[in-house]
């Protein structure tokens, strides 16, 4: 017979990762705090990290260390849009002071920043030619074609590809400081680590210096498991500085409209066009609790053309629903980028849980 | 309350933090993602905080507010039918987990913050955004849900 207090053995404990996650949240808030008095552009200042893709594309992998911020964009970013001149404002001479962790060395060889994102390209090459480099959620015991092309077709573990040819495994991850970022990564031939980074990043600024955190560390066979050796931890900070290349024009909604199925009305949509993609912000009042209750927190607004049919998204998956105060939330998302942005959008109503569709209004942009 | 003493607060919720977000994520990046949005916000709005004393409920709001952001992207990201499956820790009670995990996040929730967190019916309806009525009705489906699915080798004593 069990008791409903035996749930608790229904969840592990909190595992190394979820706890050193949170270490590090909670240490670049306290950099941030130390901080403040300095003038950073109003940028955030905490280090977080958070891991979008795991290396399981089929995507045929460079072999030189030619993959860039457009390449990933296309080959591994679900095929995004960006415009031809994105390609101009890519940085590839990036202002950077930063130092080696001991096992690797993080240098950023690209970089975008246009005002509403950052997309960073971070080479990470192993001091030695010993050192197996690993992704910040790859683990030994994940299958070895999980690291891309340069392993399909063999079986065994990561750990088991490792001994077989005397390679120490090494973690590494790298983000930057104060923003929620997306990483994908993939392993080049000569064992570099190509990192993509990608997060939401505010500034007027014509250029911002970022602080981005390298760490890498071995893993170590402990009881039989392979495990991060913390004590053999080594983290160095690397200072970058990008030139903003700006957002073009914005368009906001002329008018409110009421979605009396969800009990909220959308009080403005604006949009903000970049070579990277449309920015799009949904501001929205709740004004029926009641029904605004039963979305149970699933409500999503979607950008539908006029069959209905859903509009690509854009590059980023933007910051989602933030609750601006009570009752007033903002959706982030961004949308293909555009030559131009449109004269009017449609806008349904989407609950996420139950797939209910609410009602469709369509806004004039001016 | 200054940062040490948010930090120190913070650490004693792991556990907490990362139950409540095992139970609505399968992906461990997800959930790492939402744990640091979640204590980035808090921090950033620490002072519309009134009462210190509901600091944990507080948090907790925020963090079920991250993870359904999270399901909501991702949820535009891939089809449902191709998301990986949750990967069970090593050190749990395996029936029970699959028991649980395979009720509705709507019926699982409520049932994980009361008889796993210890947060009272009129709490989770604050965190829930519930009538309290509905966090109740929710808790006895899905109480009676996990009996039903743990009737066949064992059985799960619950008050009603």
């Amino acid at each position: 017979m069990r008791d409903m207090i035996d749930l608790k053995n229904a969840f592990g404990q909190a595992d190394d990762s979820f706890a050193r996650n949170v270490y590090r949240t909670l240490a670049g808030i306290q950099t941030n705090e130390n901080r403040k008095h300095v003038k950073k552009t109003g940028f955030r200042l905490v280090a977080v990290i958070a891991v979008v893709c795991i290396l399981s594309c089929g995507t045929v992998l460079a072999f030189t260390n030619t993959w860039g911020v457009l390449d990933f964009l296309s080959e591994r970013w679900n095929g995004a849009k960006v415009l031809p001149e994105a390609a101009e404002i890519v940085q590839k001479d990036v202002s950077q002071k930063g130092d080696q962790t001991g096992f690797a060395d993080f240098v950023v060889r690209e970089a975008v920043f246009d005002g509403k994102n950052i997309f960073i390209i971070v080479d990470v090459k192993p001091s030695s030619s010993e050192y197996l480099l690993l992704g910040p959620d790859a683990y030994p015991s994940d299958p070895i074609s999980d690291m891309g092309p340069l392993f399909s077709g063999k079986t065994g573990t990561i750990a088991d590809y490792a001994r077989e040819n005397n390679k120490e495994m090494i973690n590494t991850s790298v983000g930057i400081d104060g923003a929620n970022c997306s990483i994908d990564y993939l392993l080049e031939d000569d064992g570099t680590l190509v990192y993509m980074i990608n997060c939401s990043y505010s500034g007027n600024s014509a250029q911002s210096e970022i602080q981005m955190t390298c760490v890498s560390a071995p893993f170590v066979n402990w009881e039989g498991r392979d495990v991060i050796d913390m004590s053999n931890k080594k983290v160095t900070p690397l200072s970058v500085m990008l030139k903003n290349s700006g957002t073009k024009e914005t368009v906001t909604s002329t008018m409110p409209a009421i979605y009396n199925d969800c009990g909220v009305r959308v009080d403005k949509v604006t949009l903000t066009g970049s070579p990277m993609a449309i920015y799009a912000d949904i501001e929205y009042t709740v004004i029926d609790k009641e029904k605004f209750a039963k979305t149970d927190g699933g409500l999503w607004f979607e950008f539908v053309d006029e069959t209905g049919n859903c509009v690509p998204s854009g590059v980023s998956s933007g910051e989602g629903v933030i609750e601006a105060s009570e009752d007033h939330f903002i959706q982030k998302v961004t949308l293909q980028a555009s030559e131009t942005l449109p004269g009017k959008i449609i806008l349904r109503g989407y609950n996420i849980w139950d797939k209910n569709r609410y009602e469709t209004h369509t806004f004039e942009m001016k | 309350m200054t940062c040490d003493e948010f930090s120190r607060r913070i650490v004693a919720m792991m556990q907490t933090l990362y139950r409540v977000s095992y139970t609505q994520l399968s992906q461990s990046c997800d959930r790492d993602e939402a744990v640091q949005e979640c204590l980035y916000k808090a921090w950033e709005k620490r002072h519309q905080l009134r009462d210190e004393r509901y600091m944990q409920t507080w948090v907790i709001r925020i963090l079920i507010n991250e993870c359904h952001n999270i399901q909501k992207k991702r949820s535009r990201e891939l089809p449902v039918d191709e998301m990986p499956e949750r990967i069970a820790p090593p050190d749990v009670d395996y029936e029970l987990h699959d028991a649980l995990f395979s009720l509705n996040e709507k019926l699982r929730l409520p049932i994980v913050l009361h008889y796993v967190e210890g947060f009272s019916i009129k709490e989770i309806a604050q965190i829930l955004r519930l009538p309290q009525g509905t966090v109740k009705s929710r808790m006895l489906r899905g109480r009676q849900e996990l009996k039903k699915i743990l009737s066949r080798e064992d059985q799960l004593i619950c008050e009603i």
